[in-house]
């Protein structure tokens, strides 16, 4: 009888209650599932040496497990034959079965690298015994795990001879090559690795001739070994790292190809630090300092104790024109423990960042530049631009290896001291040739442009500065930096345009709010220009600069009332600030207020008795 | 055609429907700007970390240091509090850690608060990586120490005998170590310190000295391996710490765990302290210094904590990042997030079910409170609260105290329970005692007051069916208020709040019979239309009885006036109180009386009348028979003045009426008590009666549902056609044995006549008259009552109304 109400009647309303309940308490417990494993971090080995189990022989089992018996027995004595006679396994087998056992002893030992002991085995026998019975890639490594790295050598160049196709003979003496600074012989080892391994193995003989080659600088060998290696492990990450390295060092390829590269070792394999810092150097070298602050910030967090990237870091900071960044960054490596030379760099960098120029100068008479690493040549090629000695910045960027990340960032911080120096010609000389070479750096063609336009040439910085906002439409330095050489030309409304479109982005960017005042206040419009200022004021209200922007735009509008009200501002908080009292009498000037305006000059000259421009305006007012 | 666009307008304009379609429009706003939103919905296990240290200090320099938990990319401080009061705090942070300092010269209990989240983390180790070359920067890590004896001799000759066939490999060599450690090392309680040559030689080590075992081999074969220290965050609470080890392996230190079997993984709870062979706390000596760690986890939608920072779009609208303004944490956040819900919960189970609570949101307070202890622990230690207030009511009842004092005597014995509680087990539990506040004191003394009330009255099932109903409100409210997938999606889509709001309002509109009501009158629903609670409030009391004319129904004196001005006869008036001079003017009129009955004037459901039967020599006589001094009465006409059974709490005025004396027909049915009949006017129209004649059960009072028999009366005839007690249908009274099926009404014709006059006098649309027939007076309107109830319907065996169309009601 009720159906007429039948779906909204409580019966009905309480299923679909019900029914709600039980979907949250599904979804309830789906979400709190606790998921206790993590995803795991994979991390992949980086071409080391090989190792092979030495359980190969074909010896009796019987025999193997007496020599196994007898090292786990023998607490650290010296092994000796008549040590195993206690092995009825052992003394009742013939004298070359004996052999083989006493063999076997001594590359279980390697194995274990327990390498005295093996070596005491296994240099009992001759070389051609070991080689006869399989011992000779044991005898080698033992060496080699002795440090005895030339014995180790002849070891396993007698050992590659007999056995040209061992695959892990090869590959670790060509290790051992490249470690001793042989690398042409390394690479010969490794053409014949590469011939006899197949799968990963080719890959990564591919990989360590590449390295090889690299160490020699044959940067285009190396690229196309790596990029054979690649071809047979394409995930592994180092390797890709290492192909990225060598195509950064070759002409032939373009910096995006070079990205791509360092984004695919990084894809392939994430987190690794030593390929965010590879990446991040690269980006470094060639002046695309703020591609580079995301990826030096996760090697910080990957890898917190290398202080060595962390000092990098903080060069970058410096580049990319980040001084209080790079101040917060030195004051935490400061905390941490740092060893002699990372002291000395944290020094030079502690100089250049908080130091004066004096102490700049005192740092640098006690250096010695000449036998410094890269950083800490670049640091003192920064103290030096501190002191305004650009001869001996320049000479010692010279110095830099041609494949050098500092290269490029030495070249641009000096030409950035000659433009603040006034000496834009030089400059300019230095910024063509960084962006001939580094086209994609923003900032490069940003000081280009500004350079360029303090050379008078406009229509030239106006198109460095296009460059730098088509590569970096985001900073504040480069948005502001175009709409300046837009102005220049004479083409404001467009200089307007950009700096809306970078305060789209970031509404209260001092910088770019002050610049589309001072964009209002060519056009006369100090009404808009006013309200700008004020925000800037509010944004900073201990800027002196902006005050006295904000006032000058006032008397500019007419309104020296109100600009002697924000001049006193800054009077309250700085009395002896003569520039704002010397606006400050003016406006009274204008005013009709001359008893005032006089007695406001009268205090300049009583703080600066020197001061012209108020000797000058007491002089006419009183004549 | 047309109808169906009239139907549709008349949906849409609705204010639910709009409120939904708002609420839609913005959710798919939402979605289309952030399709991923509710990936973020996903529960994360915060940890409520709290360390706590004291000392004595013997007024010399002090100083405390210890290691404080830092976010790193594994574990985030959501927040931190440090309390430490005349202590100087200052905390430093280098690669080891961070470094929490205490200094000052008088002893102080140090309390370091932190809520935490944490992730696993975990490795897989490639078995072809090699044993890493030395490096100048890991120096350091390849060390011996004193504790970790590297080159010891017996280090080595260990080494020998567990080295893996393949040395060089890192994964086994680290793998041998591990096995051998947390395999043969036995695991012992040692407190101290172990070296790793002790713990070698014993077979037996703690954590620290497992660790040290694990780092001196790990060392001596090349692999740069440190002791981390932290402690494992498991609920309750402890003083133990936990020591494990990290090897660096390719600029990532891999954590290993060789006491609890963990390798390159760390589980969630690890909290990491600091790196190194450190000892977690050190401090001045001879202080006396103890300390311990209490935990506490608890999931929590990530979205209450979780916020995509300088993003202060629409996009990334979050309701609790804004609530965070307010200071309130994660939980508490979560839980006004949920107020609205918990009350569309608290509705829905009042007015679609029908459940009966203590209170109407007091429910939902509690289970807001029982977030911080636990449903259970929080239902029983409000259940232990309330039973204490009921005690402490029980006893003030006897001191004879007036309402209002009583009240404020059990907030103030509810407030020293908490005192003492405190005192003997609040330093010696984790349980946070502070949150007990969130119970709501004085609800608590209202609830005592109210169930020594029905206590009394010995309604013990309606303390069951509001105890059951209280219980269930509250544990739905705290399923609501406990919900991370709720909370998650209120703070992310804080528009659906619009659709909670639209579907209060939908039920504020619904008319539907209540779900238990479906029962309460389940022997008529065949018998036509059923008027239920919602029906009557909305379509009756709402639309028929003005707010105005309903405030003179509840004022007696206002309502007998106007009847009398209308010629009804009412009872006469003996006297009026309104203020405390007027009370001995009172007492002199009533101790000339033989019987009365004093009645609150704002007073309902019969609280606060008084019934003096007669007089003797040791005073007045009640209806119980109990005797009644004259003071007694002039307490009893204070409370009343006071407020304490008016409706609405406000000052009220006592009323005297004469004592009436039922007709002698009514007595041929019960003759004790005083039986009514209630007729219910519709516009003027009767449209059902009944006679309500008192039972032993019901205490000789004419309340049905204290079990007084209810009478239906043929409006026709006057006579009775039906009789039930608490819904069971009988043919005669159940203690005098009367036959009531039959029973004629005295008066019939002019009670009817008496009822209309009645609703010209109040013209309330929808009322209810109570009429009494006085055996001298005849029928005397008792009062008239704007709000009647339903359950006239079960004694008539049909619903209210015979005609549903003319009525305009609708079916349930």
């Amino acid at each position: 009888m009720h159906k007429k109400r039948r779906l909204t009647s409580a019966p009905a309303l309480s299923i679909l209650a019900i029914l709600a309940i039980g979907g949250t308490m599904w979804t309830e417990s789906e979400l709190r599932q606790v998921d206790s494993s993590a995803e795991a971090f994979k991390i992949v080995s980086d071409d080391g040496a090989e190792f092979e189990l030495s359980d190969n022989s074909a010896l009796p089992n019987d025999l193997k497990a007496a020599v196994y018996r007898y090292i786990s027995q023998s607490n650290g004595d010296a092994f000796t034959s008549s040590g195993l006679q206690g092995f009825a396994e052992y003394a009742q087998s013939g004298p070359e079965t004996q052999k083989s056992v006493r063999i076997y002893l001594g590359r279980v030992l390697a194995s274990k690298k327990r390498f005295d002991e093996a070596k005491l085995i296994l240099s009992a026998f001759s070389a051609k015994e070991r080689q006869r019975l399989g011992a000779s890639f044991a005898f080698a490594e033992t060496l080699k795990g002795l440090g005895e790295t030339d014995a180790a050598g002849a070891a396993y160049y007698a050992h590659i001879s007999q056995n040209p196709s061992h695959q892990a003979g090869h590959i670790n003496y060509a290790i051992l090559l490249s470690d001793l600074n042989r690398h042409q012989e390394a690479i010969e080892v490794l053409e014949r690795a590469v011939e006899i391994t197949s799968g990963d193995r080719k890959g990564k003989s591919y990989s360590l001739l590449g390295i090889a080659h690299m160490a020699l600088g044959d940067h285009k060998a190396a690229e196309s070994a790596l990029e054979q290696s690649i071809r047979f492990r394409p995930g592994h990450g180092p390797t890709w790292r290492r192909l990225a390295i060598a195509r950064a060092h070759l002409e032939n390829f373009s910096q995006t190809e070079i990205i791509s590269t360092f984004q695919r070792s990084d894809a392939v394999a994430p987190g690794n630090a030593s390929t965010k810092q590879a990446f991040s150097n690269y980006y470094f070298s060639v002046g695309r300092f703020d591609d580079a602050l995301p990826l030096y910030s996760d090697v910080s967090k990957i890898a917190p104790e290398k202080i060595q990237e962390i000092i990098q870091r903080a060069y970058n900071l410096i580049a990319s024109e980040r001084p209080s960044a790079a101040r917060r960054l030195l004051k935490k490596i400061k905390t941490q423990r740092v060893s002699g030379l990372e002291k000395q760099q944290v020094k030079i960098l502690d100089t250049v960042l908080n130091g004066s120029q004096a102490q700049a100068l005192k740092l640098l008479e006690k250096l010695d530049s000449r036998a410094t690493s890269g950083a800490t040549k670049f640091g003192i090629i920064l103290a030096s631009l501190k002191v305004g000695d650009f001869d001996n910045a320049q000479s010692l960027a010279q110095d830099f290896d041609e494949n050098s990340i500092f290269v490029g960032p030495s070249k641009f911080k000096i030409a950035r001291g000659l433009h603040r120096a006034g000496r834009d010609a030089d400059a300019l000389a230095l910024l063509e040739e960084l962006v001939a070479k580094d086209s994609q750096s923003p900032i490069y063609w940003l000081y280009l442009s500004r350079v360029r336009s303090a050379l008078k040439k406009p229509q030239d910085a106006l198109r460095a500065a296009e460059r730098a906002y088509a590569l970096y439409p985001e900073s504040g330095h480069i948005a502001i930096g175009y709409s300046e050489a837009l102005s220049m030309v004479g083409v404001r409304a467009r200089a307007a345009e950009i700096l809306f479109t970078y305060l789209e982005m970031k509404p209260k960017d001092r910088r770019a709010l002050s610049a589309l005042a001072d964009f209002y206040i060519a056009e006369d419009n100090f009404d808009r220009a006013e309200q700008l200022l004020k925000i800037v004021h509010e944004l900073q209200a201990d800027n002196s600069r902006v005050v006295k922007d904000l006032a000058r735009v006032q008397l500019r509008a007419d309104r020296a009332a109100v600009a002697i009200q924000t001049l006193g501002k800054i009077i309250a908080q700085k009395p002896a600030d003569t520039e704002a009292r010397l606006m400050r009498a003016r406006a009274l000037e204008r005013l009709g207020d001359t008893k005032a305006a006089m007695s406001e000059y009268e205090t300049i000259l009583k703080l600066d008795a020197e001061n012209e421009a108020a000797k000058t305006e007491l002089h006419r007012i009183g004549g | 055609m047309k109808n169906m666009i009239v139907i549709f307008a008349r949906s849409v304009v609705k204010p639910g429907v709009l409120l939904c379609v708002a609420a839609a429009a913005l959710l798919t706003m939402h979605f289309r700007q952030s399709p991923q939103l509710l990936s973020e919905l996903k529960a994360e296990t915060l940890y409520d970390f709290t360390m706590t240290m004291s000392f004595d200090g013997q007024n010399s320099d002090l100083f405390v240091e210890t290691f404080l938990p830092k976010s790193d990319g594994r574990q985030e401080i959501i927040r931190e509090t440090i309390r430490s009061a005349e202590l100087q705090f200052d905390d430093r942070a280098d690669s080891n850690g961070r470094l929490g300092v205490w200094t000052g010269s008088k002893s102080s209990d140090i309390k370091y608060h932190s809520t935490i989240a944490l992730q696993p983390l975990s490795f897989d180790l490639d078995p072809s990586l090699s044993v890493p070359a030395s490096r100048a920067d890991t120096q350091v890590y390849l060390q011996a120490t004193q504790g970790i004896q590297v080159d010891h001799d017996e280090i080595t000759e260990l080494w020998n005998q567990i080295a893996p066939s393949q040395a060089n490999h890192l994964v086994p060599v680290l793998q041998s170590i591990y096995f051998y450690i947390n395999e043969e090392i036995e695991t012992a309680p040692f407190t101290g310190y172990t070296d790793a040559i002790t713990a070698l030689r014993l077979q037996q080590a703690s954590c620290n000295g497992k660790g040290r075992l694990f780092v001196a081999l790990a060392r001596k074969n090349g692999i740069p391996a440190r002791l981390v220290g932290g402690i494992i965050l498991e609920d309750g609470s402890k003083r133990t710490s936990h020591q494990w080890v990290e090897v660096l392996v390719q600029d990532h230190w891999i954590p290993i765990d060789p006491t609890n079997g963990h390798f390159a993984f760390l589980p969630a709870n690890y909290l990491k302290l600091y790196v190194g062979d450190k000892a977690l706390f050190t401090h001045t000596p001879n202080i006396n210094f103890d300390f311990r760690f209490t935990i506490d986890q608890q999931q929590t939608a990530s979205a209450l904590f979780r916020f995509e920072e300088n993003d202060q779009s629409f996009r990334s609208l979050n309701a609790a990042e804004l609530m965070k303004l307010t200071g309130l944490n994660e939980k508490l956040i979560g839980v006004f997030l949920m107020f609205p819900l918990a009350a569309l919960i608290t509705v829905f189970l009042r007015n679609v079910i029908g459940l009966k609570t203590f209170g109407i949101f007091m429910p939902m307070l509690v289970a807001a409170a029982c977030i911080q202890t636990g449903l259970f622990t929080g239902l029983a230690v409000f259940g232990g609260v309330v039973a204490f207030a009921f005690l402490g009511e029980v006893w003030l009842g006897k001191l004879n105290l007036l309402k209002i004092p009583r009240l404020a005597s059990i907030i103030t014995l509810v407030t020293i329970l908490f005192i003492v509680l405190l005192f003997y087990v609040g330093r010696e539990t984790s349980f946070e005692f502070g949150v007990l506040a969130l119970f709501p004191v004085v609800i608590i003394s209202f609830l005592a007051e109210r169930i020594h009330k029905m206590a009394s009255e010995r309604d013990f099932v309606g303390i069951l069916n509001s105890g059951t109903g209280t219980l269930i409100t509250i544990s739905c409210c705290f399923a609501g208020f406990s919900s991370v997938t709720l909370q998650g999606l209120f703070a992310l889509l804080p528009e659906l709040l619009l659709v909670v709001l639209a579907l209060q309002i939908v039920i504020g509109q619904w008319t539907g019979m209540r779900l238990i009501e479906y029962f309460r009158f389940r022997k008529i629903l065949c018998n036509g239309p059923v008027v239920g609670i919602n029906q009557r409030n909305l379509d009756l009391v709402n639309r028929l009885n003005s707010t105005e004319l309903l405030s003179i129904a509840t004022d007696k004196i206002e309502t007998k006036r106007r009847l009398r001005l209308a010629g009804v006869p009412v009872a006469n008036d003996l006297a009026v109180c309104r203020t405390h001079q007027d009370i001995n003017k009172m007492m002199d009129i009533i101790r000339r009386q033989n019987g009365f009955a004093m009645k609150p004037n704002y007073g309902s459901q019969g609280n606060g009348i008084l019934i003096i039967t007669g007089q003797d020599e040791r005073g007045f006589i009640d209806s119980n028979g109990d005797v009644v001094n004259s003071i007694d009465i002039s307490r009893h006409a204070c409370e009343i003045l006071a407020g304490s059974y008016s409706q609405d709490g406000g000052e009220d005025a006592v009323l005297v009426e004469p004592l009436l004396r039922q007709h002698p027909a009514l007595n041929a049915l019960a003759d004790f008590g005083l039986s009514d009949i209630r007729l219910i006017l519709k516009q003027g129209s009767i449209e059902a009666a009944m006679l309500r004649v008192p039972t032993s059960m019901s205490d000789g009072k004419a309340n049905l549902h204290q079990g007084a028999t209810g009478l239906a009366i043929n409006i026709d005839t006057g006579r009775v056609t039906h009789a039930s007690q608490k819904g069971r249908a009988i043919n005669s009274h159940p203690d005098t044995g009367a036959q009531l099926i039959g029973f004629q009404v005295p008066y019939w014709s002019e009670i009817q006549e008496i009822a209309k006059l009645s609703t010209e006098a109040v013209p309330l649309g929808y009322i209810g008259v109570d009429i009494c027939i006085d055996a001298v007076r005849g029928p005397l309107v008792l009062e008239v009552n704007g709000r009647p109830g339903i359950e006239i319907q079960n004694v008539q065996g049909r619903g209210l109304f015979q005609d549903v169309q003319t009525s305009e009601l609708q079916y349930a």
